[in-house]
């Protein structure tokens, strides 16, 4: 999984049929040790109703799939959790 | 997801037997402030989208994830349609 921040939202009312109802998020790699954001944006599917400016862990590749109660939903990132906190290396966490 | 936007289309008489009937259009990646990037795609078309709409690509096995792809050997296609994009407060162009 990776860690990102959402940035920014989209509107599409055009989706294939099991996509319907899912929102899709614009999420941006953040640096989990430094914090830093790292400049790759793309685009995520948002089971979690997730907004803007949380944290969160993301899923690529074929687990993307499974992040949904429908069985086949073609999603190759989504977002599958808010991240709380991070504690790295003893630091306090964020 | 990969945000693209339809440049163009192929045609293939001679091609896998399960690609009868799929649209085959080409993509082009663009980045989150709406311009191009330097990478292409042919993606199957599932829902209809004209030539320089702003859509969304799945790309990887979970192109195969839908009732019209499961059984096709292919990975990408075309899932959404991009009205806006809103980050930072303020909305990208996509025209």
């Amino acid at each position: 999984m990776f860690y990102a921040k959402v940035i920014g939202k989209t509107y599409s009312n055009f989706k294939h049929p099991s996509l319907e109802g899912l929102d899709i998020k614009i999420i941006e790699d953040v640096n989990i040790v430094t914090g830093k954001l790292t400049g790759k944006k793309t685009l995520a599917m948002d089971p979690l109703g997730v907004s803007i400016g949380e944290y969160v862990a993301y899923e690529v590749s074929t687990e993307a799939t499974w992040a949904f109660d429908l069985d086949m939903v073609p999603a190759d990132t989504s977002i599958t959790a808010i991240i709380d906190s991070r504690d790295i290396g003893g630091e306090d966490p964020v | 997801m990969m945000l693209g936007r339809v440049i163009g289309n192929v045609v293939s008489v001679i091609k896998d037997e399960n690609y009868k009937g799929l649209k085959l259009l080409v993509v082009q990646e663009l980045d989150m402030e709406g311009s191009f990037k330097d990478k292409f795609v042919i993606s199957a078309d599932l829902i209809g989208v004209g030539i320089h709409e702003v859509v969304m690509v799945a790309n990887g096995t979970p192109a195969r994830a839908t009732q019209e792809t499961k059984n096709i050997g292919l990975d990408s296609i075309i899932v959404a349609k991009i009205e806006k994009l809103i980050f930072e407060g303020r909305e990208v162009d996509l025209q």
